[in-house]
């Protein structure tokens, strides 16, 4: 696999996570030997084989009804947000 | 009441709370007791609610007095990974990003435990969002092997192991991505399993990968974990995934298939270069035990095996990094209090509350789906490489009941001692296969190490065929003293 294509500074921006320069040599060392190492897949031959994407393929999906039903009280969910106010999730301004 | 209940069978449990031996506040106070006495050595627990969990065991007490218990299961005690969503109950999946959050609801599992009279005890040690096999990915402790308490316990349902093995709780719940219950089972000697993919539903497990993502229990016989996997298998509405199929009475299964002489899989794949000397005899030793019993034993080839590491990481790190785009510091407690903005939120929160190994699992997850990258490595190939695997299995089973494997290469290794990433995932080799094809497997202890570390041996089914794993371990189990050995601590 070629190592230049490890650009840590885009998937950083992707995962919005800040690293140290000191960081960001480490982990790009990690997801290189990481991806050499997944790089086996490479020499398989999948050619006609459908993608599985799912080990649930042969069942079939549990549907409720379309119905309104009570969910977890307001002031519960409330409680694990950073900031509320008048019952409304407080956040940074945008625009 | 002797912490020696601790230790016993499901059943001996289910049978003294039945004759009135002991009450389940006894039972209750026995762990907690326990757990105060562990716990400095073991760390298995993250959290506990003494007054709640014994006002649960005194409303059993209370039910079974007037004749109204909800289930034979009323009034036992079980350990919670802090995955499971309970309703008031902090759940901070090892992580500072969910330091302070309270389950606002009960997950699934956690209901059918309640509706059964259960009594859950604690919050679970386990790998940052079920990330790891070690328990040294938790943002608070590592785990101790209560075998050898320098020891990694296994992971990512570390604590979940760690209690059942040294009798601070006689059962617990857990969750199995690549190897998360089968793998600590292993290292800690205690019975492990991974229901098929659906047969448990996740709602209110927090998500990891959510195509692998799979609910079990650790016990310590064979026969309790076929209880209480009763009570989780079954369809629910609140999870799309959760298969519609009935559920077989397991325990009725199992009596029935009592004597019967299955045909187990032996593929020499897992026998090679890699496997500890010592594990290998064990499981070699138990092979023949079920030779001896006139079991069809039959060499089989799973050529994927090699593949199942790259694939694994490619499709649960992709999985990962979408679903833990939610922890934004909007909704999940914390907020980083240096940002302004609302990039600044998003960024400054995750960088100072998500531990490394997520991180890189995020980077990992984001690189395999970022452009270019698509189609060589997730979808074009990884997803294929599944197919192929699951295809193999598949094979496999044409001509075998069930498949026989070590559980992992090694016994537990010394805390600190896999000094790169890559070490520790190259661990999951003989159990991630098995989550890509969303089969059911188990882990028995099967032996121990000259120097007395636990040996696991992996039982692998059919899909949604639990009974036939579980009759061919008790077959095991019922022969053999290893699940009676008591930790030295």
């Amino acid at each position: 696999m070629d190592s230049s294509k490890v650009d840590i500074d885009q998937l950083a921006r992707f995962a919005c996570i800040r690293f140290t320069e000191e960081e960001k040599a480490v982990f790009s060392r990690q997801l290189q030997e990481t991806m050499d190492c997944c790089s086996k897949l490479e020499a398989i031959n999948v050619e006609g084989v459908e993608p599985m994407i799912h080990a649930f393929t042969q069942e079939e999906n549990v549907w409720g009804a379309d119905e309104p039903k009570p969910c977890a009280p307001m002031e519960m969910l409330a409680k694990n947000a950073p900031e509320m106010k008048e019952g409304q999730l407080v956040v940074p301004k945008i625009l | 009441m002797k912490e020696e209940i601790l230790f016993q069978p499901l059943k001996d449990l289910i049978d003294g709370l039945s004759e009135k031996r002991f009450s389940s506040v006894e039972l209750t106070q026995t762990c907690i007791d326990r757990t105060q006495a562990c716990e400095p050595k073991i760390k298995a627990f993250l959290s506990f609610d003494r007054e709640k969990t014994l006002a649960e065991a005194r409303a059993s007490d209370e039910r079974r007095s007037k004749g109204q218990t909800l289930s034979e299961l009323d009034g036992i005690p079980i350990g919670l990974k802090d995955i499971f969503s309970e309703k008031g109950q902090p759940l901070t999946c090892a992580s500072r990003m969910l330091e302070h959050y309270v389950s606002p609801y009960d997950a699934t599992v956690v209901s059918r435990l309640k509706a059964s009279g259960m009594v859950c005890w604690g919050r679970l040690n386990m790998d940052e969002f079920a990330m790891g096999s070690t328990s040294e990915n938790s943002a608070f402790h590592v785990t101790c092997n209560p075998w050898d308490v320098t020891r990694i316990p296994g992971g990512s349902s570390s604590g979940s192991a760690a209690a059942v093995a040294a009798g601070e709780v006689p059962l617990a719940l857990g969750t199995d991505t690549g190897g998360s219950i089968r793998q600590p089972a292993a290292l800690c000697g205690v019975v492990g399993i991974k229901p098929t993919y659906g047969r448990v539903s996740r709602y209110g497990i927090v998500a990891f990968a959510s195509s692998l993502d799979q609910a079990g229990v650790f016990t310590r016989t064979v026969s309790g974990a076929a209880q209480i996997l009763q009570i989780l298998c079954g369809p629910d509405l609140k999870d799309a995934t959760s298969a519609r199929r009935p559920v077989p009475d397991f325990c009725a299964e199992m009596q029935k298939n009592v004597g019967r002489r299955w045909k187990l899989g032996v593929p020499e794949e897992y026998f090679r270069e890699g496997l500890d000397s010592e594990v290998k005899q064990s499981i070699e030793a138990a092979i023949d035990f079920y030779k001896r019993q006139g079991y069809l034993i039959q060499p089989i080839q799973l050529q994927t095996l090699e593949y199942g590491i790259p694939a694994y990481y490619v499709i649960a790190s992709a999985e990962a990094s979408s679903n833990l785009a939610r922890y934004d510091g909007i909704r999940y407690t914390y907020r980083s209090p240096s940002a302004k903005t609302v990039e600044e939120v998003f960024a400054r929160s995750r960088s100072e509350r998500l531990g490394p190994e997520v991180k890189r699992r995020i980077l990992l997850g984001l690189y395999v789906l970022s452009s270019g990258k698509y189609d060589s490595y997730f979808y074009d190939k990884a997803q294929k490489v599944r197919r192929l695997i699951y295809d193999d299995f598949q094979k496999a089973f044409q001509s075998v009941d069930a498949i026989v494997t070590p559980t992992s290469p090694t016994v537990a290794t010394k805390i600190g001692e896999k000094s790169t990433p890559l070490s520790v995932y190259l661990s999951d080799i003989y159990t991630v296969s098995v989550s890509l094809a969303g089969l059911p497997a188990l882990s028995i202890p099967c032996g121990f190490t000259a120097s007395k570390l636990p040996i696991g041996l992996q039982l692998i089914g059919k899909p949604f065929e639990e009974s036939t794993i579980l009759s061919i371990a008790e077959a095991f189990e019922s022969q053999h003293d290893y699940w009676q050995q008591k930790p030295p601590l």
